[in-house]
């Protein structure tokens, strides 16, 4: 997919910056935690694709994944999970939640750009 | 000791310079790769044309032996651009990282950037940071608890040979990452002096071992965070805030 706009949600500064350097010139908003995200994506229609880490402070990714499943934001966004989350069972909460990806830190900037550029819009590879 | 590798850090021509090196090599990078891109382009937009083609000497010899040559070359060129990619990824990471460690001159920002840097670049999955002041003070700690254990206070006070050893001799240790011995110490370096260490205790299960690839994050680790938490605990000290 081509994303129209990104919204990187990470409570670690040097992913946000790591994201801002890998995507450019893709246009990308940001979130430190859960709550940031979803207040996010409530204000900004053109976001369509979402990298979520999973441990984050006030909500975590699973929780953000649940919320926007159970709101029925998952067929026009596409969430990719990163996260240090490395464990089966973290991949399979992550994936069967309604993330179209899983990638896991630490990781190259040709590694997010494929797993982007394999994925439909709004769904999966 | 078959497991593991002693390695000397190498003290940089220029401290302080590391980020704009990077920025340096990350561009050369790009365009190299811009110009294999081109020129891949180029040699398959060849090989297509019934009278395109190599010039001169090369253009003797069947159509299919042209084609031939020029697939090879494609590849050659194909190959080259997968390695200038994945070059150009690297000098990202370093290039994040240089900049988030000189982002602040906060010394408990430059220690979460430090941190930060070990668990999402690096792989680590508990780590302590040790610096030299009163005794050995252990300023950060992730993915262990307070408490027991040699890196479970507020000073470190000695008793993990690999750890002993870097804070005395600055040489970078690389080990399996099975308790008790880290999985790797890299030494705070400021001028060639010693001023604490990175201690990963544990990697990633995913991450596995530390490999060449991560061999200049650690040096940057090494020179760049070390100048790093030394400026802003300098710098704190004179303005008198604490951290």
């Amino acid at each position: 997919m081509q994303p129209r706009k990104v919204l990187a949600v990470d409570d670690s500064k040097l992913m946000l910056k790591a994201y801002e350097v890998m995507l450019r010139p893709i246009p990308m908003v940001q979130a430190s935690n859960g709550v940031e995200a979803l207040e996010t994506l409530a204000r900004d229609p053109d976001i369509d694709l979402v990298l979520l880490d999973i441990n984050m402070p006030l909500m975590n990714g699973f929780e953000v994944l649940e919320h926007l499943s159970s709101h029925g934001m998952l067929g026009k966004l596409t969430v990719i999970v990163v996260t240090t989350e490395g464990e089966d069972e973290a991949v399979r909460r992550g994936m069967e939640a309604g993330a179209a990806a899983y990638l896991t830190k630490p990781f190259h900037a040709d590694q997010i750009l494929g797993v982007i550029s394999g994925l439909k819009r709004g769904g999966s590879a | 000791m078959k497991d593991r590798r002693d390695v000397a850090t190498a003290p940089r021509p220029e401290p302080g310079r590391g980020g704009v090196d990077i920025v340096d090599q990350l561009r050369t990078t790009l365009e190299r790769a811009g110009e294999l891109l081109h020129m891949l382009e180029t040699s398959l937009h060849r090989a297509k044309q019934p009278g395109g083609g190599p010039s001169g000497s090369e253009a003797a010899g069947s159509p299919e032996a042209r084609l031939g040559r020029a697939e090879a070359h494609a590849r050659e060129l194909a190959t080259q651009l997968v390695a200038s990619e994945r070059q150009a990824a690297r000098l990202m990471n370093l290039y994040v990282a240089a900049h988030q460690l000189h982002a602040s001159l906060k010394p408990d920002e430059v220690r979460a950037t430090v941190g930060e840097i070990a668990v999402d670049l690096l792989g680590a999955r508990k780590l302590v940071v040790l610096e030299r002041g009163e005794g050995v003070l252990i300023t950060l700690r992730r993915g262990l608890p307070a408490g027991a254990g040699p890196f479970g206070g507020a000073t470190y006070s000695g008793g993990v040979a690999d750890v002993d050893a870097a804070l005395a001799d600055g040489k970078l240790r690389l080990g399996q990452g099975s308790a008790p011995r880290p999985a790797a110490v890299i030494p705070l370096l400021v001028d060639g002096r010693v001023t604490g260490a990175l201690v990963v205790l544990e990697l990633l299960e995913h991450k596995g071992v530390l490999g060449p690839d991560d061999r200049d994050l650690l040096e940057l680790l090494s020179h760049d965070a070390a100048a790093a938490l030394l400026a802003a605990r300098t710098l704190s000290a004179r303005s008198g805030t604490a951290g």
